[in-house]
């Protein structure tokens, strides 16, 4: 695929950091992530979807998240979680990253986070609801005078 | 009249310390304030609400002039969204803006979009040639930075020729072109801080001097420092780049003088600082000093000896320019930039040579007279003024602004369009003849046998000229892709001789609705380009991509891969064409007429990027575009409508123009208002409805940390066929409300072949449905939809909403006489959502 000037810029950097004896600490797609990247959403399921290993997917979802790659204490921390499966690998730092005091202060939007499960407190079976599914096989049978007054009490159409 | 720029003063509002970098940005905006050419508007990023928070002109005044207020104080009430920027204006970029988190990757292209030109100040780009005296993390916010003013920026000023060539070679190793340019030295008038004497300045009632005068008392370790003997001065930020450790390098080598260093900390130099701190001569020969403020500095340059400046690299080197104007001679690193800085009022060294400095240090003390005539020549030194920096800088800011050219007065008179069927443009026709009478000629492009009906049907006063598909096409084939053939069409008319340069192009059912006259297409000397939305956030139809949408998918990236603006302009409206700019961009992009592009986007972007001059963005005026309300959710409302998308749907009985005429008459304005009134209003009860469901999606976000969306996927962990839904919904009553559905790639790997379909089902609060919807088939491979949700009717307040998910087996043919049995579904999830009706 052609290069973009973002790419291009990067290469022609490297290449100046490698003449001075020197290498980036940071791969090549924490450098160019930060480009183009709407700095106030991310998408948790696009970023799960990212093409990267498990140390360049964790500076990407610093930078994604958290606006910053990851320092050099917590990527020690977060070394011994590499060899993990890459999936689980994912979950967990996107996990740890969106609960973060500091993604709190970030104010990203985040969007389709299917990593936190929610209580969905509404599916629990209710007294009511449970009375309503052994009314419902004799209302259905009721005709149609008695069922409409009966709508219009519980408001149903 | 004055012309208005903005400039962004994100970093300088937020940091309290002030570095070359700040000392321009100051400099130049408290001179712009008083430049009555221009009308400046500061901004400030705003993170928490994504826009820029306004600065008071004369507070911020006050504040960096003369020292009253605070900087809390300097902001407004009143904000600007990215997108509110005002066309035709100038974004001035001044700060080290490549460590805000408003990226200018992100926002230079929203600007451009809106026909802002950009004007940068580039102070260096030494993160991309010297990386290795850069923090990894400054690199990785340059890159984005400079990839983005070459990509974007329309004038680009630096401070010496030695940044203007780095740049040019930058930008020729990337094979784009370098945006005109102009070099400025920086100013170094400095406002000298005169230091005062503690015992004349006011103090409060513990005898402690009044803060807001502290600046002018020169602090006692500086004292102490100046004291302690003659000494070579360093100043500047104390960072690898700088070269200290020459210096220090230079001190254990024979040094016969002390040194003093100034600066704040900076990166990557605790070996640096330790060397300082533990080094045997600390405190008696040698000095570091972090937190000096002006008078101190002032103090400093004025009893230095030497100023030693042994740098790697520099974008212009304040320190010389400001020791020169203290009359302090200097010795400085041999490279261009500072060659070309300091002139012959510096001396200079290999700053690799410790040796070098100690040799120079001792031909000055052993040679008073070299050194008295180094002091003496300074005398003549006659700085560039930050007045004169600010009047060039003034002088890129009107060139920058400056119309290049506008578009002559050109009278429009010609009409094109591109039509397979005669009776619909001739119904359209009346209309434009009443409302459009400066249009004289239709040039008519349509299939062979539509010639002759046509013109047997009209009777109406304009010119015909007709250009069969045949002649058009000249032999090539016409693409099938509805999408590919109106584009390659409208490339191909672009051949046609008869054509005038300047002329309106049409489609068969855009009706004016009110007389008009040409400048609704050209005023100002500048075409008005009318867009509905911005192909970035185009979804497209919820449930079918048509040719259009892919279309409009392609026009995006095209777009985008060129770097040009992506506003959508397929308006639904008649619009105003340059043929010779239409020209240029088919010679640009050799072969562009092959691909399924949008015709409109592709032309507009391209001309309001080529010619920001010629062209104005204006947002659509055009009623029933779309056609219906639920399609897709409006981008804008329109200001006035002027323009009818006809849909003859829209006049049948029970729909919102039922009783309206279709054909013209004379007098049909009264009509055309009436439609119009009852279009804004549907419009107008979208967007209230849309608030509803938009500000419960912030209050989610605020609550949950995550913005509401039904999410169909492969759970990662379980494995299987997950709904993921926001717990509580909230719609207000009896609307149509579309919300985000996502679909993983997974989900289709996984059930590839199958059929997947939603449902959702309202019910009140005693579990009783109270609105069922059909069952939606989602096409395979869309991965976000915005799923159009009728909200229901009765006056409930609360209850649930069941949203489900269904994997079925395709539904066989049906055979005549037969009735198909359904087939149940494979997999099945639901979620039930508490629901809050407004």
């Amino acid at each position: 695929m052609k290069k973009n000037v973002y790419e291009k810029i990067f290469d022609i950097s490297n290449e100046n950091m490698q003449k001075s004896g020197n290498n980036f600490v940071h791969p090549k797609s924490a450098f160019l992530c930060y480009t183009e990247l709407d700095p106030h959403k991310v998408d948790l399921i696009e970023l799960f979807r990212i093409k990267a290993d498990n140390p360049e997917f964790l500076d990407i979802a610093y930078i994604n998240l958290l606006n910053r790659p990851v320092d050099p204490e917590a990527y020690q921390s977060w070394k011994k979680h590499f060899n993990m499966p890459e999936q689980q690998f994912r979950r967990l730092v996107i996990k740890r990253l969106v609960t973060s005091k500091e993604a709190n202060v970030c104010h990203k939007r985040i969007y389709n986070n299917i990593f936190v499960k929610h209580k969905n407190k509404s599916q629990k079976d209710t007294l009511r609801s449970r009375a309503m599914q052994k009314l419902m096989p004799v209302y259905k049978k009721l005709p149609e005078k008695i069922k409409a007054p009966i709508r219009r009490f519980v408001g149903g159409n | 009249m004055k012309r208005r720029i903005y400039i962004d003063l994100s970093m300088i509002m937020q940091v309290n310390y002030m570095t070359g970098i700040q000392r321009v940005v100051q400099e130049v905006t408290l001179r712009l304030l008083k430049n009555t050419d221009f009308s400046v508007v500061l901004l400030c990023y705003n993170s928490e609400n994504e826009n820029f928070k306004i600065v008071d002109n004369n507070r911020f005044y006050d504040f960096f002039s003369n020292h009253t207020g605070t900087k809390g104080q300097c902001y407004t009430q009143k904000s600007v969204g990215f997108h509110e920027l005002k066309t035709g204006t100038v974004f001035l970029d001044l700060d080290n803006t490549w460590n805000c988190r408003l990226s200018r990757s992100y926002l230079y292209p929203i600007l451009k979009k809106t026909g802002i030109q950009i004007v940068n100040f580039v102070h260096d780009i030494l993160p991309i040639t010297d990386p290795q005296y850069s923090h990894e993390n400054t690199v990785m916010h340059f890159i984005g930075y400079i990839g983005a003013v070459i990509k974007y920026s329309n004038h680009v000023c630096f401070s010496a020729n030695a940044d203007a060539d780095a740049f040019g070679k930058l930008c020729s190793r990337l094979d784009m072109p370098m945006p005109e340019y102009s070099v400025m030295p920086l100013g170094c008038d400095l406002k000298i801080t005169e230091y005062t004497d503690p015992e004349t300045l006011p103090k409060d009632d513990d005898g402690n001097i009044l803060p807001e005068y502290r600046y002018l008392v020169v602090q006692q370790e500086v004292i102490d420092a100046v004291n302690a003997g003659k000494y070579l001065l360093m100043i500047g930020t104390v960072e690898p780049r700088k070269n200290h450790k020459l210096v220090i390098d230079a001190l254990d080598a024979g040094l016969d003088m002390n040194v003093i260093i100034v600066g704040k900390i900076g990166w990557n130099t605790g070996e640096l600082k330790n060397r300082i701190l533990n080094h045997p001569l600390y405190g008696t020969k040698l000095f570091m000093l972090n937190r000096v403020n002006d008078a101190g500095i002032n103090y400093l340059y004025e009893h230095a000896y030497l100023l030693a400046f042994p740098t790697f690299n520099e974008g212009f080197g304040l320190p010389l320019v400001e020791a020169f104007q203290h009359g302090t001679p200097v010795i400085a690193s041999d490279i261009p930039v500072l060659r070309e800085v300091g002139g012959e009022y510096a001396d200079y060294f290999d700053n690799k040579d410790c040796k070098a400095l100690v040799r120079y240090v001792r031909k000055c003390q052993q040679n008073p007279d070299y050194y008295n005539l180094k002091k003496e020549q300074l005398r003549k030194y006659k700085p560039t003024s930050w007045d004169e920096f600010a009047e060039k800088m003034s002088a890129a800011l009107i060139s920058a602004s400056k119309e290049k050219g506008q578009v002559p007065f050109t009278e429009i008179k010609q009409m094109v369009v591109l039509t397979a069927r005669h009776e619909d443009i001739m119904k359209s026709l009346p209309f434009i003849e009443a409302y459009m009478p400066f249009i004289k000629e239709l040039v008519v492009c349509c299939p062979d046998w539509n010639v002759e009906p046509f013109k047997e049907n009209y009777k109406g006063n304009l010119k015909l000229i007709f250009r069969t598909d045949d002649q058009l096409l000249n032999g090539r084939p016409l693409p099938d892709d509805h999408q590919a053939r109106n584009f390659f069409l409208r490339c191909m008319i672009m051949g046609l001789d008869i054509l005038d340069d300047v002329f309106i192009m049409t489609d068969d059912d855009y009706r004016p609705m009110q007389p008009m006259t040409q400048e609704v297409f050209l005023k100002n000397g500048r075409y008005q380009s009318y867009y509905f939305y911005d192909l970035k956030e185009w979804q497209g139809t919820y449930n079918n991509y048509s040719s259009f949408d892919l279309g409009a998918f392609k026009t995006r990236d095209f777009l985008e891969s060129q770097g040009y603006p992506t506003y959508q302009y397929s308006s639904h409206q008649p619009q105003v064409i340059d043929k010779r700019i239409f020209c240029e961009m088919l010679e640009t992009h050799n072969g562009i007429e092959n691909n399924p592009y949008d015709e409109w986007s592709t032309y507009f972007n391209f001309g309001i990027y080529h010619h920001p001059d010629l062209f104005k963005p204006c947002p659509n005026v055009s009623m029933c575009w779309p056609g219906k309300l639920t399609s897709w959710n409006l981008y804008h409302i329109p200001g006035i409508f002027l323009f009818e998308n006809y849909y003859a749907e829209m006049y049948d009985e029970g729909n919102i123009f039922e009783g309206f005429s279709q054909e013209y008459y004379d007098g049909i304005e009264t009509e055309n208002q009436e439609k119009a009134f009852l279009f804004r209003k549907a419009i107008e009860q979208q967007f209230d409805e849309r608030k509803v469901f938009d500000s419960y999606s912030r209050f989610y976000f605020d609550q949950e940390g995550e913005y509401p969306a039904m999410i169909i996927h492969i759970d990662p962990k379980t494995q299987e066929l997950e709904l993921h839904a926001p717990e509580y919904i909230q719609f207000q009553h009896d609307c149509w409300t579309r919300v985000p559905v996502v679909i993983t790639e997974e989900v289709y790997k996984r059930y590839s072949g199958k059929v997947l379909k939603v449902s959702y089902h309202f019910r009140n609060t005693l579990d009783v449905p109270v609105l069922n919807s059909l069952e939606i088939e989602i096409q395979t491979g869309d991965l976000k939809l915005m799923l159009p949700v009728r909200s229901p009717k009765t006056r409930i307040k609360q209850g649930s909403m069941l949203f489900q998910a269904k994997i079925k087996e395709p539904e066989p043919p049906t055979v005549e006489g037969e009735t198909a049995e359904p087939n149940p579904p494979l997999v099945v999830s639901a979620k039930r959502i508490s629901l809050i009706l407004t």
